[in-house]
């Protein structure tokens, strides 16, 4: 206890020195926060004002709606929106059931856990588009999985290109299990065994102890982890881009191609800043639940 | 946990370890063994269904690497970019991470908002907003554009785990070496690098590798004068007519470097940095 | 070796005095406790004199020079930490040679105040060690070496037994005491442990919300405790309020419920004042003997090995009875007391 508010720096201060200390604050912040709001900031905003019509690239600005009604009224544009939410929804469901499985299980001590715990995490280093091709050579038509079974004259459907994205789900799962595990488990692995015993001991099954227990203390890093793999997804290029039909198409396939094919940057600008917002949205979203959770913790 | 609590006893836990090597094998190992199997496709004999494994196996296509300009430059492009980019990463992480992980800041919230954003943001939407400025300050497919494009992602990272690196040593420990005469510099050379130094090898192999594989912000950017290794892997998969033997070749290039340094730096890729990294939003 | 003062020392944290005027003298070569309930401020009050806390107000003087504008590493003061603070990176010479490093001396002389050290703690064979190979006594024997081989002014120690089991907190007490005897340096001590206080201090200052209540001996903080809470806080302590009744020559006489008792008049104790009385249960005895004598009824009574400790109502008044030795005595039983001969009167809340 004392340990912890030692730790605590102190406050109060003769104010010539804290507005030394400030100043020491500016300039250690400096080089990386500056960099972001150049690099970040700057263009975000940029977007935002050409979706609008402002600073508009080889068109007279002039503040407009008319990219948004562009937008609404053009099916493919829509289609594109839906698309990227069903398959981002749905990729964030199984990962988030496939991760709570293995972060659980590996809490459990078994021979070769560390290899395991090493292995699993392969997918995090794997790129996007190299994930997409080892599964592609699995999954795809001619891929291993459709040759295994040709010979008992067993057809295999088709995943790639499906009109449902179920190979771009399948790879973004494979690719979003190992991140949402690594969040959960250390999550789990925080939780103490005491806790964990308790339950045991007052008659949960194991099964209960993970319903009723686990699950609930690791609902910070759920939610977390659920948000970010969810807004990741939602704007992922490469994968839908490789592996969705010619449509319905993701919407970051749509903007790449306003931008590259057609160097429609307002379109595509009125685009981006309705994926950022709806990401902003289920942040805030999440930070209001996260405080009630905390409130409710205290 | 001494006593398992899912599975008592050991027949359960070899049960269990069968269970995970099982889908380990069938998730990730077998498409590895795919994939290398398709890199050394003999080009002459092909591997065409139902063939489950290929009926010749030679090197052609590595030897292809070597022969296809394309390849070997796209591997020293992204070579080149890699360390740059870690280095340029490190140099404003460090300064920033540490405010961040040891001093009393104000505007907290604010700022840790601010380094969230480009890791929620979707790259399409940065490289929308940074193509056009990039095209107006001639940035445009060249290396500076895409070194400045990559950093902007993942400093991020970088600073996150430097932060949580800092802000895990415990205050006593610098009390401690001040009580004993430590000043400043001393301090830090002698106590406090040594004590982060493994959360920053951890933060520059991560953006070592996150340099590597970046695709989106660099194809947008630096499309189609520079050519990173993804950004060949993009096109033979896709955009022309999808060359799945280049594409083993060029993904083993990538795959081979990024698992070594994996399982080397396990100890110091300790779960909380990779944690601070990704979690925590 | 120096003589340490501190001069109306006042820290606060937002609203909460930490340190709150906090005035003492420490003598050259003599061990001062500060001992006080948790977040009464010694730490605080430690880490001021290290310079690891700037003070709001008021002066640390280091044989009569004004130091407390000095950063910490210049004040050559040495602290042994609660967690011990070793450095992981480090094994166990290089944490003990440390300071010396700082200080720039010859490697040949390093090493040979670093040997000097671990023979003054015992620690010989495990010079290479890593502090995680350490058992947690044999870390705090390095914390200990760590802080003394630089040859500080002032040693200090923020609860440095606090994380080990009773046993070796015992005998550790011991060395510490004997290893600051031999070696004669200045320290200053935080403990919230009053038997450890008592045990190693030439003086005991007692803390409370950031003040100190009183200084002095073991044996005064403990018989002749002048605050209430100092009474209350080293022991289980019996109050009895009454009113003086004769003044003489430093002592006085107070008539309580129970008869008169004979207190210590030091803090210029006026006839008819109300006073309140505090005596230790060790110097009520069972029994009629010189003094005053009440009878009373056991009400509960604990046996604690060295002593049985005894609740006792007499006349509406519970009172607190060690006996060492004599027979059971059952609750319920009719007994015989002798109220000590003298009490200290304490004052405050
Ligand atoms: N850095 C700080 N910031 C804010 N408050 C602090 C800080 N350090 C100490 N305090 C407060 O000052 C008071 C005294 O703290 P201190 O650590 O000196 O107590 P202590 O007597 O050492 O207690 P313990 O026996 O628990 O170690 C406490 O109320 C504490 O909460
Ligand atoms: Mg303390």
């Amino acid at each position: 206890m004392a340990q912890a508010a030692a730790a605590i720096p102190q406050v109060t201060r003769a104010p010539a020195r804290r507005r030394h200390e400030s100043l020491v604050d500016v300039l250690l912040l400096a080089p990386g926060l500056g960099y972001l709001l150049v690099f970040m900031c700057v263009p975000l905003v940029q977007v935002v004002l050409r979706s609008f019509g402002l600073l508009a690239i080889g068109e007279p600005s002039q503040f407009t709606f008319g990219l948004y009604r562009e937008v609404l009224a053009n099916k493919i544009d829509r289609d594109s929106i839906v698309f990227s939410l069903y398959f981002a929804l749905g990729t964030t469901v199984i990962s988030l059931i496939l991760s709570l499985m293995t972060s659980a299980l590996l809490q459990v001590r078994f021979p070769g856990r560390f290899i395991i715990s090493v292995l699993y995490k392969i997918p995090l280093v794997v790129p996007s588009l190299v994930a997409a091709f080892l599964v592609l050579t699995i999954i795809d038509q001619g891929g291993i999985i459709a040759r295994a079974l040709q010979p008992y004259g067993l057809g295999w459907p088709e995943l790639v290109h499906d009109r449902y994205g179920l190979g771009i789900i399948l790879v973004l799962v494979w690719h979003n299990v190992p991140i949402m595990t690594v969040i959960l488990s250390a999550v789990m692995s925080g939780i103490p065994h005491d806790i964990t015993n308790a339950a045991r001991n007052l008659g949960a099954s194991p099964w209960q102890v993970f319903r009723n227990v686990t699950v609930p203390l690791s609902l910070p890093g759920i939610s977390a982890a659920s948000l970010l793999v969810f807004i990741g997804v939602f704007g992922a290029f490469s994968i839908p881009s490789l592996l969705g039909a010619a449509y319905p198409t993701a919407i970051a396939v749509v903007m790449s191609r306003e931008v590259l094919d057609r160097a429609n940057w307002g379109l595509a600008s009125a685009l981006g800043t309705i994926v950022t917002a709806l990401s902003a949205v289920l942040l805030y979203v999440y930070y209001r639940l996260i405080r009630r959770q905390e409130a409710a913790l205290r | 946990m001494n006593r398992s609590w899912i599975m008592r006893g050991a027949p359960g836990r070899w049960m269990l370890a069968l269970g995970f090597f099982t889908v380990a094998s069938v998730v990730l190992i077998i498409p590895l063994i795919v994939g290398v199997l398709w890199s050394l496709v003999d080009p002459d004999a092909g591997w065409f269904p139902p063939a489950i494994v290929p009926p010749s196996l030679s090197l052609a296509n590595w030897r292809a690497m070597l022969a296809v300009p394309e390849i070997g430059q796209a591997f020293a492009m992204s070579f080149l970019i890699a360390p740059i980019v870690t280095a340029l990463c490190a140099a404003l992480a460090l300064p920033t991470g540490y405010a961040l992980g040891r001093r009393q800041l104000r505007a907290r919230r604010t700022i840790e908002l601010l380094v969230l954003a480009p890791i929620i943001l979707p790259g399409i939407v940065l490289a929308t907003g940074l193509g056009s400025m990039f095209i107006r300050l001639g940035l445009s497919h060249t290396v500076a554009g895409v070194v400045l494009v990559q950093t902007v992602v993942l400093l991020p990272f970088m600073i996150r785990i430097v932060a949580a690196t800092f802000e895990g040593v415990p205050q006593d420990l610098i009390d401690a070496a001040r009580n004993l005469g430590a000043s400043p510099w001393p301090l830090a050379r002698d106590v406090l690098i040594p004590l982060v130094r493994p959360g920053l090898f951890a933060g520059g192999l991560f953006t070592f590798i996150g340099s590597l594989e970046e695709f989106v912000l660099t194809f947008i950017v630096g499309m189609p004068y520079v050519q990173t290794l993804p950004v060949l892997l993009w096109a033979y998969l896709g955009g022309r007519s999808s060359i799945f033997t280049y594409a083993a070749v060029v993904t083993m290039v990538l795959l081979v470097p990024t698992i070594i340094l994996m399982f080397v730096a396990e100890r110091t890729l300790k779960q909380e940095y990779l944690a601070a990294g990704f979690g925590k939003v | 070796m120096a003589r340490l003062e501190l001069r109306d020392i006042t820290k606060r944290f937002g609203r909460v005095a930490a340190a709150d005027r906090v005035s003492v003298e420490v003598a050259d070569g003599e061990f001062l406790t500060l001992l006080g309930p948790s977040g009464c401020g010694k730490t605080t009050t430690l880490r001021i004199i290290a310079g690891l806390v700037d003070p709001d107000e008021g002066e640390v003087l280091l044989d009569g020079v004004a130091v407390q504008h000095l950063p910490a590493h210049r004040r050559q003061t040495a602290m042994v930490f609660q967690s011990y603070a070793l450095f992981p990176h480090m094994t166990v010479s290089e944490n003990i040679g440390f300071g010396l490093r700082m200080r720039a001396l010859s490697a040949d002389l390093i090493r040979q105040r670093v040997g000097e050290a671990l023979a003054l703690v015992e620690l010989e064979g495990l010079s290479d060690r890593y502090p995680r190979q350490l058992s947690g006594g044999q870390q705090q024997r390095v914390a200990v070496a760590r802080a003394i081989v630089t040859r500080p002014k002032v040693l200090l120690f923020d609860e440095p037994l606090s994380n080990l089991d009773a046993k070796l907190r015992e005998r550790l007490r011991l060395e510490l005491r004997a290893l600051q005897q031999r070696l004669g340096v200045t320290t200053v001590y935080v403990t919230h442990d009053q038997a450890e206080a008592l045990a190693l201090s030439d003086r005991v200052a007692v803390m409370f919300g950031g003040k100190v209540v009183e200084i002095g001996t073991p044996r005064q903080v403990y018989r002749t405790p002048r605050a209430r809470v100092t009474a209350e806080f080293l022991g289980v302590t019996n109050f009895l309020d009454g009113q003086v009744a004769a003044v003489a020559d430093g002592h006085c006489i107070v008539q309580t419920p129970l008869g008169m008792v004979e207190a210590d008049a030091g803090l210029g104790v006026r006839m008819g004042e109300v006073v309140t009385l505090s005596f230790r249960p060790e110097d009520v005895r069972i029994g009629r003997y010189e003094g005053t004598a009440v009878t009373g009824r056991v009400l509960h009574a604990s046996y604690l090995g060295s002593v049985t400790d005894y609740v006792v109502e007499s006349g509406g008044i519970t009172l607190r009875v060690h006996e060492a030795g004599g027979a059971a005595r059952a609750p319920g039983e009719e007994i015989t007391i002798t109220l000590p001969a003298t009490a200290a009167i304490v004052r405050g809340g």
